[in-house]
């Protein structure tokens, strides 16, 4: 059965009509062209379709789109304003905490949440805030300085 | 597929009695969206209790306990003020679940009434005493943890039932509780986890009594009553929990699966009591960690 669904992205609002069974992550993709959510082990494990919700992060492919309604969606798109990149993305470029980019939105993302709640974490905390995201290329070293570097500079003020 | 979102419980309890078997109720969906997908399951009806916003309330009074909604998030129990200051071993368990992002919508409700293996609420609770709520249109029932978990992946939630409420009695709080994990990585279930809850007597070295709740081992999860007949009364020492510990592995019914063989589990099962004993024993838990 197919229902219509108002849902708000990026700060931007979309009428559409969703299957109950459908996923988030794949009206945010097949429907929104939104695939900065990626689509990994569809299984709440790997993190790659991670997305916020209300300001939190959560694996996408685990949230029907139905229930999503009235709910703040923030994907990868709607993190850089103006062209202007966000922190932690210029972080992730700076500190070659990327390699293929395929689990980078899902990073990011992540720690977007922790950074908005807990401005000054520690490496054990980023640690325990990653472990839903799954990295095979680069491994977590530069990913996890990344984001303290992004914390250190939105402290200072040169981000948002 | 038909997808409802009652606006009271009433609402929600009428839904699931008109549905019977057909209509699956959908919580926090971090388990049961995965078995959606997979085809594993298949309901006409998805009944979600989002908007049942009474479900998530966490509140303790001395007489009543410690009482959870079972829409309260894992991450909202890992966080309350309350669970940490009277239940701090509850909110320790629910930080070991998963991932941050399973623990923002998970629910310790879903949670109880999926009974995957190797989840980690149950044993928790089981060594907590606690009970559960279970409402229909027919009334409200209260069950022990340990009679809710009733076979693998089965619970005796009724199809046209609701479990509302979590309590976890005065006389479980506050005193010496440990839940030890045992997991290949850490956002696996537990292939192995032990919660044990400790009281000693006035010689700080006789147990007094002892709960003991295993999870991750057998089809489903259970309280060990040989190991705790073992300690209980009986002086607290290495022996003795090593004891307790090796009748406990020589019982267990262990699964294999993915995460581990059978007889690994019940290795693993002997160690990991001895570890989660000790630690109860020194009243030192986190020191008990692997």
């Amino acid at each position: 059965m197919k229902y219509p669904v108002t849902l708000g992205v990026n700060g931007e609002s979309f009428e559409l009509l969703v299957e109950a069974h459908k996923p988030l992550l794949h009206v945010l993709r097949d429907d929104l062209n939104l695939t900065g959510a990626r689509r990994g082990c569809e299984s709440g494990y790997c993190g790659a379709c991670t997305v916020l919700l209300d300001r939190q992060p959560v694996h996408s492919c685990s949230v029907l789109a139905v229930a999503a309604v009235g709910k703040e969606i923030t994907t990868i798109e709607g993190l850089a304003v103006n062209r202007q990149l966000h922190p932690l993305q210029e972080a992730f470029v700076a500190d070659g905490a990327i390699q293929c980019g395929y689990c980078s939105p899902g990073f990011i993302l992540t720690a977007k949440a922790l950074l908005d709640g807990e401005p000054q974490p520690d490496s054990s905390t980023v640690r325990e805030w990653l472990k839903g995201n799954i990295c095979r290329c680069t491994g977590y070293a530069k990913i996890v300085s990344a984001v303290l570097n992004a914390a250190g500079k939105v402290r200072a003020g040169e981000g948002r | 597929m038909q997808y409802v979102e009652p606006g009271s419980l009433t609402e929600a309890l009428q839904t699931l009695s008109q549905n019977g078997e057909e209509g699956k109720v959908l919580a926090g969906g971090q388990s049961l969206l995965l078995m959606l997908h997979l085809g594993l399951v298949r309901p006409a009806v998805l009944v979600s209790l989002q908007r049942l916003s009474d479900l998530t309330a966490i509140a303790y009074d001395p007489k009543g306990g410690l009482r959870l909604g079972a829409m309260t998030t894992q991450r909202a129990i890992e966080t309350s003020p309350l669970v940490r200051q009277h239940c701090p071993m509850l909110a320790r368990t629910s930080s070991l679940i998963a991932s941050v992002h399973v623990r923002m919508l998970g629910t310790l409700g879903g949670n109880l009434c999926h009974n995957l293996p190797g989840a980690d609420p149950p044993p928790a609770l089981i060594a907590l005493d606690a009970t559960v709520l279970l409402a229909s249109t027919r009334g409200v029932r209260e069950l022990a943890i340990a009679e809710l978990f009733s076979g693998f992946m089965e619970t005796a939630v009724r199809p046209d039932e609701l479990l509302t409420e979590i309590r976890i009695p005065p006389a479980s709080l506050g005193g010496r509780a440990v839940y030890l994990k045992h997991c290949v990585r850490s956002v696996d279930p537990a292939l192995v986890g032990v919660a044990v809850r400790l009281k000693l007597a006035g010689d700080g070295v006789t147990c007094a009594d002892l709960r003991i709740g295993v999870g991750g081992v057998s089809p489903t999860p259970y309280r060990a009553g040989s190991a705790e007949k073992i300690l209980r009364g009986q002086r607290l020492s290495r022996d003795s929990i090593s004891a307790a510990s090796a009748v406990a592995a020589a019982e267990c019914d262990p699964i294999t699966d993915a995460h581990g063989s059978a007889r690994y589990r019940r290795k693993m099962l002997e160690v990991f009591m001895r570890r989660a004993l000790t630690g109860g024993w020194n009243g030192d838990g986190a020191a008990a960690l692997c």
